[in-house]
């Protein structure tokens, strides 16, 4: 793809009609929130041993509980549907530091989610003519599409950020996935002092 | 396939936000259509023949066309239509029911925004007041015209039929003489085949799949160790996945939940991480016992080294950002030929997946 020489681009702030379909679309998008804890095994808990499984291939096969202590932290595997979402995002606010102003990460985030949703189904590509320049007709490569977790961090360069997205979706041929990863890249420019931030092809 | 360079003009939009609406997720996706790992193996054995066939022949027709192989269609048809999973896909190649897509009149269904006039008057897609793609590798009739071509000897050219529709691809992916063994070449005939960059990562990640199942591992010049961590690991293969169970002795039961409510508490397995805490314990070596911390161990294999800087034995990780360790929240071990053990996630058994079965790759740790 090549970069279209009139991009259309995110401007700070945004006009108010394009705020209100960005928001509209956001709250599409917006995550399910659900209480999730990890329970712990409870302490002094334990199982009278079991016989191991018929045809049992370990060495050692141990009926006894995960000890508290030992007990597995694991973050939210593949698979687990929306309940994992707020964990997923949590996950990245908390690793990845915030280093751009709320508003402008918001407005990005938005962006990126809207690049997604161009790539993967066609729609709203005349948004963004850089990425989609001179295209016909498109069906969708994905269905059930759903943005798990969106965050926007500054990039390589002062002028550069980066919005990284976690998303789900199914092809064509009905195969679901969850934890898809797509990084969409933004370029800041100045145009009468207003930061205007433009995504690049990948 | 949806051709878009002969598919001229803007196309009206209609129904943009109840299309995305149609877009959006109508469920979290069963176990029934939840990917799994790709091999031959579960590609119906006749779609697997049009895929060989279409290869060996596409030289006839582009015949500077370099690296065509059965991995490359199959990664297109997997996304496009499951391999014609559903269907009965006679001798000949003929796939019954027919396989045609949404009716693509911009209503909205399958998130379709766009107009495709009638082209074929009916004869593939059963319908003269719109276009649907069809057969298995999704071909616009449009399309079809001029790609399609006969591969199973009947003398015609049938988007429905496997063989046919296999070269029409092979042919349409080629173009006028890619080299398809060159990384960029390849993406951009996917890319050509649907313009999406995530659509191109999907069939890319398939193509890899297949790739690595059809080399197998080799083990035979591993040092004792590896092979001592390996065995131990295969050796668990049917077993369950178990959150939070696993430990250096082997099996345990593990503990409730995952996000979704899934409990480890009465299922006597392993966790992903928990099975290479027990592999590696077999070669007396000690891991911690989660993912992410288990990505401390060892030498760091980065993500950007690749995954062909893999060695069996090495630990292989999986992140929601994965240049950040923190967020790593799965752990296999390479066994060699792109291939991993591990134990995936909740409701599956310790088994075989290519390293490119899931996403987020994170690099690797060396401990032997």
């Amino acid at each position: 793809m090549t970069t279209n020489k009139k991009s259309t681009s995110l401007k700070s702030p945004w006009p108010m009609a394009c705020c209100a379909v960005v928001c509209a679309i956001g709250a599409i998008l917006l995550f399910t929130s659900s209480n999730m804890s990890r329970a712990q095994t409870a302490p002094g808990e334990q199982l009278s041993p079991s016989p191991s499984p018929a045809g049992s291939r370990t060495a050692h096969a141990s009926a006894n509980r995960t000890a508290p202590g030992e007990a597995s932290r694991e973050l939210p595997p593949r698979g687990e549907g929306r309940a994992a979402d707020p964990a997923i995002q949590a996950l990245l606010e908390r690793t990845w530091p915030r280093d751009l102003p709320a508003r402008t990460e918001r407005e990005l985030v938005a962006a990126g989610r809207s690049v997604l949703i161009a790539d993967v189904s066609g729609l709203g590509r005349t948004r963004w003519p850089q990425l989609f320049a001179r295209q016909g007709a498109v069906a969708p490569a994905f269905s059930r599409v759903r943005v798990q977790a969106a965050i926007a961090r500054r990039g390589s360069s002062p002028d550069e950020a980066l919005v990284h997205l976690v998303w789900a979706g199914a092809d064509r041929g009905g195969t679901y996935s969850d934890g898809r990863i797509t990084d969409i890249t933004f370029t800041r420019t100045s145009k009468k002092g207003e930061a205007i931030w433009t995504p690049l092809p990948s | 396939m949806l051709m878009f360079a002969a598919v001229c003009c803007a196309a009206p939009i209609a129904g943009g936000l109840s299309a995305l609406a149609a877009l959006q997720g109508e469920g979290d996706g069963s176990d029934d259509d939840f990917a799994e790992a790709g091999s031959a193996a579960d590609i119906p054995p006749r779609m697997l023949a049009a895929y060989k066939k279409a290869a060996e022949n596409v030289t006839r027709h582009v015949t500077k066309c370099k690296g065509m192989a059965w991995p490359i269609l199959g990664g297109i048809a997997k996304v496009e239509s499951n391999h014609a999973t559903g269907r009965t896909i006679a001798s000949s190649g003929d796939i019954r029911p027919k396989i045609v897509g949404v009716l693509l009149n911009g209503s909205g269904a399958g998130g379709n925004t766009s107009v495709f006039p009638d082209t074929d008057g009916g004869k593939w897609d059963g319908t003269a007041t719109g276009e649907r793609a069809v057969g298995p590798f999704q071909f616009l009739p449009s399309t079809w015209q001029g790609a399609g071509k006969d591969n199973n000897g009947d003398e015609t050219a049938d988007p429905h039929n496997a063989y046919d529709a296999a070269l029409g691809a092979a042919i349409y992916l080629c173009g006028g003489g890619r080299d398809l063994t060159h990384k960029a070449q390849l993406r951009a005939a996917i890319f050509q085949y649907n313009r999406s960059n995530a659509y191109v990562d999907n069939v890319s990640n398939w193509i890899s799949q297949y790739q690595a199942a059809a080399k197998g591992p080799d083990l035979s010049r591993s040092p004792k160790k590896v092979r001592i961590v390996i065995a131990a690991a295969l050796a668990q293969r049917g077993v369950p996945y178990s959150w939070g169970g696993g430990n250096k002795s082997g099996t345990s039961y593990g503990t409730c939940c995952s996000p979704s409510g899934k409990s480890g508490a009465h299922i006597n397995g392993f966790d992903c991480s928990g099975l290479t805490v027990y592999a590696f314990a077999q070669a007396g070596i000690s891991l911690p016992r989660t993912a992410a911390a288990q990505a401390g161990s060892g030498k760091r294999i980065p993500e950007s080294a690749g995954k062909g800087a893999l060695r069996p034995g090495d630990l292989v990780f999986y992140g929601y950002a994965p240049k950040r360790d923190s967020t790593i929240y799965h752990v296999g071990i390479y066994v060699g030929g792109g291939q991993m053990v591990n134990a995936a996630r909740p409701g599956t058994k310790v088994r075989l997946d290519p390293v490119d079965a899931m996403s987020g790759y994170a690099g690797g740790a060396r401990l032997l």
